[in-house]
């Protein structure tokens, strides 16, 4: 190891240490959404009598949401066999047609897609997510606040923290030392765990752009980066999934600030998924349903991104949502979402996108190849039901122990 | 008869095999400028050209496309998957109506567990496209865009030209022969044009027409180096 690099690994770290002690300063409040009237709180606890001891309403729905999750799983191994079958015997197209097909085809099923106007609106938004952050912190810095407006700093450290945020949104802006702003970032959300594990999964999110900093090179401010390799894209996907994931049970876990954000922003309710997962369930306990609808949604999308399954579809639903929230549900004040909605189309304008369930479609490969068809049914079929079973039910009746009407 | 028997990598084979192979294949037909199988798809069959001319090549992500190569009847495509079981390295698209026999690998494989000698034909097919692989590079390197331009203009109407009264008609435009040889579709036209000045070949709209083949290949000696 050069000298050069251990000084630069020196500064990273005391960097990120200053950096947190100033949060530590900063970042004084996490502000709730107050709920307007209290929520039935013995829905969300043991309930006797119900399957597993919950009640049979929130089964009903994380039934329906372990059916849809095995029903993506279920279609995402068939895709290629489905993809070849409308390609190739259904519509049997040539020339342009038969091209704009395919590309549908392949930016549907993660594939590459190889096209001129999709490859620059890639580069495009990776030029955008990496300096998104940048805007963010200008932003939160002329409204007295830590990234978001929810997260307002204490007026007696107010002017360093400012000056913090706008000396980093320097360095992002002109892309100076990437991988010094990553550990910033970083520390700031190490940080965050002084406030609570709820805080700091509420903002794991924000690391998905430090995993991309971190792997930069010091020299950043020369380079043109436009482009995410393999292993950063991987990296992208898996931390943004892993955040929505986390947040979809904070949601389930934490129901009264999401409930609350509902009764502030009614609007939010009405969203046709959620509908959809909450049909049919008992109107007296409407918010509580949809809370835990809502929750295991995301739940089961941030899983989806984080396994790599159907990534493009699902990040432009998210993106979908985002700039919903951003222009229709709370306007101005969720400008910062600028961010996440550039790191999606990060992900869904890549070629270089990549999914977890690789081994298990290498060993269904190999069962076709060998004509094995009830090897391929079982690999298959094992593991579609493992998964939405696995994902949904446990974490759900292992929360239903704890009781959270006073958080 | 399917026209197995007209392949060179099964043309040692003993009549029963090539009958079961017959059996076996799959005729499909597909109309031109159409794709019959795409970069990146899974590979599970080789192809044999029973008629008609195709293309192989492969795309950037920006959208670029590069030739690699053109096939004629008798040919082979598909066989790196077959071998490799990887994701298809190119894109494989007709140039004119054409019709190929489609062998998938489970087929080739029980073939070639009986018959070795098939697998040391489409290992000879591997080869042949090395060297033309190798051949380009060099070309690439040491030769000029109208003598590389030539080259492949004389390989298309040996592999795939059609006889008419006129001459050899090669299914080809400059747009194909620019990707080709890695020039600019400007520069593949003006070549073109000056062949044509020449006598060598007459431009249609989508296709070129070779009068005398061998005077083409003459033209390659003194073309400049």
């Amino acid at each position: 190891m050069t000298s050069r690099r251990r000084v630069g690994e020196l500064i990273v770290l005391v960097s990120a240490i200053l950096l947190g002690s100033t949060a530590a300063l900063a970042h004084e409040r996490f502000v709730k959404h107050n709920l307007k009237y209290p929520l039935h709180y013995e829905f969300f606890g043991r309930w006797p009598g119900g399957p597993f001891g919950l009640h049979p309403d929130m089964v009903r729905i994380a039934s329906r949401v372990a059916s849809v999750l095995a029903a993506f799983f279920l279609i995402w191994f068939v895709r290629r066999p489905i993809t070849e079958y409308i390609e190739r015997s259904l519509l049997r197209v040539g020339g342009p047609t038969q091209r704009a097909l395919h590309k549908l085809a392949c930016f549907l099923t993660d594939q590459p897609v190889r096209d001129r106007v999709f490859h620059a609106i890639g580069e495009w938004a990776v030029i955008a997510f990496l300096r998104s952050p940048g805007l963010v912190l200008m932003y939160s810095a002329t409204n007295d606040s830590l990234v978001m407006p929810s997260f307002p700093l204490d007026p007696a450290s107010a002017q360093i923290f400012k000056f913090v945020q706008v000396a980093l949104a320097i360095l992002i802006l002109t892309q100076t030392w990437l991988p010094l702003c990553g550990a910033m970032v970083v520390g700031t959300w190490l940080y965050l765990f002084r406030w609570g594990w709820m805080v700091a999964v509420d903002a794991v999110p924000v690391l998905t752009v430090a995993v991309v900093y971190l792997s930069s090179p010091w020299q950043s401010h020369k380079l043109a980066i436009t482009r995410i390799n393999a292993q950063q894209m991987r990296r992208v996907r898996f931390v943004l999934g892993l955040g929505f994931l986390a947040l979809g049970w904070l949601k389930v876990y934490n129901h009264n600030l999401i409930a609350g954000v509902a009764d502030n922003a009614p609007s939010i309710m009405k969203d046709r998924m959620i509908g959809f997962f909450m049909a049919g369930t008992d109107p007296h306990y409407r918010r509580e349903c949809w809370v835990i609808a809502f929750g295991l949604a995301e739940i089961m999308s941030g899983f989806m991104m984080t396994v790599g399954i159907f990534t493009r579809v699902w990040g432009a639903i998210m993106v979908f949502m985002f700039t919903k929230l951003l222009l229709v549900d709370f306007g101005w004040d969720e400008i910062p979402h600028i961010y996440p909605i550039s790191a999606l189309l990060t992900v869904i304008f890549s070629n270089q996108l990549s999914s977890e369930t690789a081994p298990i479609e290498a060993l269904d490969e190999a069962a076709w190849r060998a004509g094995h068809h009830v090897r391929r049914l079982a690999i298959i079929g094992g593991s579609t039901i493992v998964a939405a079973i696995l994902v949904v039910f446990p974490l759900l009746y292992f929360i239903s122990f704890f009781d959270r009407s006073g958080l | 008869m399917s026209g197995l028997e007209r392949v060179s990598i099964f043309a040692k084979l003993s009549k029963p095999h090539v009958e079961r192979l017959n059996k076996l294949a799959k005729r499909e037909s597909f109309g031109k400028d159409t794709a019959i199988f795409f970069q990146d798809d899974r590979s599970g069959a080789l192809y044999v050209i029973l008629s008609g001319a195709v293309k192989v090549y492969q795309t950037a992500d920006d959208g670029k496309e590069r030739v690699l190569n053109t096939l004629g009847p008798g040919e082979i495509f598909g066989e790196l998957g077959l071998l490799d079981e990887s994701p298809r390295s190119a894109t494989v698209a007709t140039l004119e109506p054409t019709e190929v026999l489609a062998l998938t690998s489970k087929d080739i494989r029980a073939l070639v567990k009986e018959e070795p000698e098939v697998l040391w034909k489409i290992v000879e097919a591997l080869c042949d496209r090395i060297r033309e692989l190798t051949t380009e590079a060099l070309d690439v390197s040491f030769r000029s865009v109208p003598y590389r331009m030539l080259r492949m203009l004389i390989q298309a109407t040996n592999k795939h030209g059609k006889l008419t009264l006129a001459g050899m008609q090669v299914m080809i435009d400059a747009k194909h022969l620019a990707s080709q040889v890695n020039c600019g579709v400007d520069q593949a036209t003006g070549i073109l044009q000056r062949l044509a000045e020449a006598g060598l070949l007459k431009i249609h709209r989508d296709h070129l027409l070779v009068p005398d083949p061998n005077a083409l290949a003459r033209a390659l000696e003194y073309e400049d180096l």
